[in-house]
Parts: structure tokens; sequence; C-alpha cells
């Protein structure tokens, strides 16, 4: 656990540099609290740059990513020296002020969450990691790169040589889950990681979502995230989902918030969040970009200007994927679920026997309270609420986003490759992970949103 | 009325802080009791069983190895040492009996343990053969030296 910490705790301290330009005008009080934020953009965008490196042919030994994250750290501390100080984020989001009974749930909750958060992570400190993906490929792809570099006899399709089988799977969930395993306790490092990533990802929304959401319903939410059983049980699996779902969630609630807020800070870690998102997994960037654009649209009516500049989160999720999606591409190295047969009707048509096992398995999945508690029901009620007291097109978006992350799983299954009945048993459980995260991360806001209609904010006081 | 306002926030600002503190001292408990008390772990257990990914690791339960979860019982430990003694760059061709998994679980053994060397399936391209529970196939011309690790698992270099 010691060596899996220490490598957090680094890429927490370049987190800290890279937003020290915009941390620096805001109360020291209030640094603790974007810890989640700091790890996530620290380990996020250290090994997206260690991952790019290697595809222009340095190979990302752990001397190189000890370079990269002083040079990260330094470029950090560098443009907060060398920027003017700006006058710190005018507060214009307000929560009311709470009671003693709010005092008891909040507490309670937040209590909750971190002893969850502590447990989930220790007991990942005495798990083996038991997806088989992890074994097969994660782990050893990301062993070889630290040794080889790019090597195409092991990365590629080459005669007399053993490759992998997955050619295109990104580089960013091999290198964290190699390092971990080098300095954790071998798989027990692995799930570690992964425990890390998720409990920093729920401090992570907590903070962006801290000032727009009252405490009342934002820590209950938060409590209903982390203790989905799914997404506990997927932090000891050693898969790339939970983190590409984790990223990718925050990268979403970043530009919502960005849009209500206005904070540059909160505009960084988006982006951030959304270049490591789509350089984790292949289905990052279209969930990515069709979540985006859902809730850009509906966002549409809102401040456009700022709607308009949270696009660049999913363009910076583009230019992410796009160093590794080139390699592939130049190197013959093609995956093995292709979209491309989606857009095929004759194709398409021939296989539609497909739909109905793939999105009874889906919804059976997502609804069952043993996943993922009541996301999905508690999404429909509190969108219906914040929809008729609001009467506003924006907070419909969660819904749709969540709407269209179960079309696209379901058209993936249908057009993909394997015999459906296997393929939906052995990953449906986890690949979808990103839609009931979004419907639970978003539940809190639109409560908020139904509830401010109904009573005008009266007191206000600082964000932070 | 101004000065009683005052003290009557700061009351209730002592009591929220005095509530907060007793929750978390409450819940901190209850946790310590989880991971630690194998009666209050196995009642948990009981009550919410979808929660065993946390509840079985603590209170009795061991952890698990820190060996991958391969699929068969191959000794990881033999993999682990013979992976130390394949030179960086070392090209190795593995013989694996006709099981399946088998094959899976030795090709990520050795990738995980000799991350250095690379696999081959070309025995002409092979410097070193790694061979699993099958005897050592006849390539170049015979094998300089053949070192074991445990009963399965032979590892020679080639003599070209």
């Amino acid at each position: 656990l010691s060596g899996v910490v220490a490598l957090a705790a680094g890429g927490l301290v370049v987190g800290y540099c890279l937003l020290a330009p915009f941390l620096r005008k805001r109360p020291l009080s209030s640094w603790p609290s974007y810890a989640g934020v700091a790890f996530l953009v620290g380990t996020g965008v250290t090994v997206w740059v260690l991952t790019t490196l290697a595809v222009i042919g340095i190979t990302p030994t752990p001397n190189a990513s000890v370079v990269v994250a002083v040079l990260l750290a330094a470029a950090g501390v560098g443009v907060t020296v060398a920027r003017p100080a700006r006058a710190p984020l005018a507060a214009h989001s307000v929560v009311p002020g709470g009671n003693r009974l709010s005092t008891v749930v909040v507490a309670g909750c937040a209590a909750l969450i971190a002893a969850l958060g502590i447990v989930t992570v220790l007991a990942a400190s005495r798990s083996t990691a038991w997806l088989d993906d992890t074994w097969f490929q994660w782990l050893p792809r990301g062993l070889m790169l630290e040794h080889q570099g790019l090597d195409s006899r092991v990365f590629t399709r080459v005669p007399g040589y053993i490759s992998f089988v997955d050619f295109d799977y990104p580089l960013w969930w091999s290198l964290v889950t190699a390092d971990a395993f080098r300095v954790g306790s071998e798989m027990h490092g692995v799930a570690t990681a992964s425990a890390l990533i998720v409990v920093a990802g729920i401090a992570s929304v907590a903070r962006l979502l801290h000032g727009l959401v009252r405490p009342l319903v934002l820590w209950p939410g938060l409590l209903l995230v982390l203790a989905a059983p799914s997404l506990i049980n997927q932090t000891q699996s050693g898969a790339a989902d939970p983190p590409l779902a984790v990223y990718l969630v925050v990268a979403l609630v970043a530009g919502g918030v960005w849009v209500a807020k206005g904070d540059p800070l909160v505009l960084f870690a988006g982006i951030a969040a959304a270049v490591t998102a789509t350089s984790i997994k292949g289905e990052g960037l279209p969930q990515l970009l069709l979540y985006g654009v859902v809730l850009g649209v509906f966002a549409l009516r809102e401040d456009r200007r700022r709607v308009l500049i949270a696009l660049t989160i999913p363009l910076a999720g583009v230019l992410g994927a796009l160093p590794w999606r080139l390699w592939v591409a130049t190197h013959d190295a093609p995956g093995r679920i292709r979209y491309g047969p989606a857009f095929n009707p004759r194709f398409m048509l021939d296989r539609a026997d497909r739909i109905s096992p793939a999105f009874t398995s889906i919804m059976r999945h997502l609804l069952e309270p043993h996943s993922w508690l009541i996301a999905l029901p508690l999404l429909l009620v509190v969108t219906g609420f914040a929809a008729v007291r609001t009467r506003r097109l924006v907070y419909l978006g969660p819904l749709v986003a969540v709407v269209t992350g179960i079309a696209f799983w379901t058209v993936v299954y249908w057009a993909g490759p394997f015999e459906v009945k296997i393929w939906l048993e052995t990953s449906v459980g986890r690949v979808v992970t990103a839609v009931p995260l979004l419907a639970a991360v978003a539940a809190p806001a639109l409560v908020e949103a139904g509830l401010r209609s109904r009573r005008p904010m009266s007191a206000s006081r600082l964000v932070d | 009325v101004s000065d009683r306002a005052t003290g009557g926030d700061k009351e209730s600002r002592t009591l929220r802080v005095a509530l907060g503190v007793l929750i978390l001292g409450v819940v901190a408990a209850a946790t310590i009791a989880v991971v630690h008390s194998q009666w209050v772990n196995s009642r948990v257990n009981a009550r919410l069983p979808e929660y065993t990914p946390l509840t079985h690791r603590f209170a009795g339960y061991e952890a698990d190895r820190h060996d991958p979860a391969f699929h068969t019982q191959i000794d990881v430990d033999a993999f682990r040492r013979a992976g130390r003694a394949l030179p960086p760059g070392a090209r190795y061709l593995m013989v694996v009996p006709a099981k399946p998994l088998i094959y899976t679980d030795v090709v990520s053994a050795t990738r995980i343990y000799a991350p250095w060397a690379i696999p081959v399936s070309d025995p002409a391209k092979a410097d070193w053969v790694l061979a699993y529970d099958a005897p050592m196939p006849h390539v170049g011309r015979g094998f300089s030296n053949v070192r074991t690790w445990g009963s399965f698992l032979y590892l020679g270099r080639v003599k070209r």
C-alpha cells in the first residue's frame, strides 16, 4: 500500500502545481478540498504525456516518469509565478444554511463516505485484480512498454512474433497498472490504484459541486454513488473501466460547473480529465463526444459563450486521443471492435436479433439495485422534479445523455464482432459504468435546481 | 439583540460541531468494528452480502495472494525466477501443452515477469526456449544450458 500511496502522492503534488495558477488567489483553507481534483489532474496529465512520448519513440521508463512529473510541476509553478495575479473568482453561487437536522445528515453522510473510501482502498490493497484482461493485456503491455518502448514486434502484428490481441488498446491504464505493480505489492498495487482513482473521483465531484448544491442534497447523493456495490466490486477488478468512467464523469461535471460558475480552474480540470479519459480506452472518445454534445445542446439556452467554451473539453479529448490513434493507423494495428459497421444499415439489419439481448442485459444491470442501487430510477424522478419546477430544457440534458449512453452500448453490442451472449456476460457489468455514474452524480444537481426554483436564495456566502 | 443573536449563533455552531464530531466518532467506531471484529463483520456480511468484496478482506479473512489470478494453477514463483534469468532483449519461444487456458496463462506470466524479453512464435527467431509442462523441442543445435524452476518450467539458451 505504501508504494502506491507514494506514487499517488507524486500525482497529487504534480496536480497541485498544475492547479496552482488558479488556486493561488483562493483561501489556503480551501486547498485541501481540491485534493481529489489535483490527484486526478496530476496523474492523468503526467501519464498522458508519457504515453505521447512513447508514441514518438521515447521509452516511458520510471526515470522518464520522474522527469516528466518534475517538468510538469515546474511548468505549473512557473506559470503561477510569471502570470499576473487575478482577482479571486466572485462567488455568485449560493446555498442556504442548514439546521441541526441537516448537520446530522451531512455529517453522517460525509463520515460514511470517508469511512467507505478508506475501507475501499484498504480492501483493494488486499485484493488481487480479478479481471483476466488486467494480467493478459493491460499490465503486460505497460510493463513491456516501460522496458522496450513501443516495439512494433510486440505492439503490432509482425510474423514470427507473439503480439498482444487488442492492438488498439490505449496506453494510459497500462502504464498506471505497470507503475502500481512495481511499487505496490504486485497485483495488490493494481487494485489499489483503481480504488484510489475511484475515491478521488468522488472527492472531485464533491469539490466541483460544492457551492452549487446544498450539502444536505450533495452528500447523500455522493454516498449513493460510492456505496454502489458494482462500483466497489470493480475497484478490485484491475479493469480500465472504473478509471475511464471516473475521468469521463469528472470531465462532464466540470463542463457543467464551468457553465454555471465560469471558474477557469474547473475548465482546466475538465480539459485534463477529458484528455485522460480518451487515453484510457477506445470507447472513451465516442462516449465523451456523445455526452458532451448532448449536454452542450441542452445547455445552449444558458450562457451561450460559456457553453461554447465548454466544448473545448470534448475537443481536448479528441486532441488527447490523437497521438495514439495516429500511431495505430500508421502501424496497421487495428482493434477488434470497430464502429464502422454500425453505419452500414444492411449489416445491422442482418443481425437485428442482437438488439434485444443487448438492451435487456444493459437495462437489467443498470436497474439492478444490488449493482447501482437506485441511480437510474432516481435520475428519472429528479429530472421530472427539476424540469417541472424550473421549466428549463437544460435539466433534461443528463437524462438524455444517459439514454444516449444506453443506446451507444446497445449499438456496440449489436454491431460488435463477438458472440453476443458470452460477450454480454463477460463485459456488460463493467463497460457501461460511466452511464450509471453520470446518472448518480447528476441527481444532486437536479434536486438542487428543483429546490431553488421554489425558493429564491437569500443569505449568500463565499463558495470557498 | 445583536449580542444575543451572536451568542446564539456561537452556541448553535458549537452544537453543530459537537454533533459532527459525535457522528464522525460513531461512524469511525463502526468502521473499526467491521474491520477488526469477526462477530460484527459476519453480521454485516449476512445483512449486506453485496458488500462482501469489502467485508471479506478484513476481520479474519486472509488477503488474496499478490500474484495474478491466473485461470490455471501455474507456478507463478517459478516464472518470477525464470524471468530474472532472461537477459534484456532476449527472444524466447514458449512451449506449452495444448490445453485450454494454460497457453494464455503462460504467455501472460512470461510477459509480466520478463517484460524486457520478446516472445516469438518462429523457432528460427528464438535465442531461448521456455518450456512449461512440456519437453524441450529441437531448436537450432540444442541448448547451451538448461535450467529448471519448480517441477514444470525449463529454460534453455539455443545454440546456433
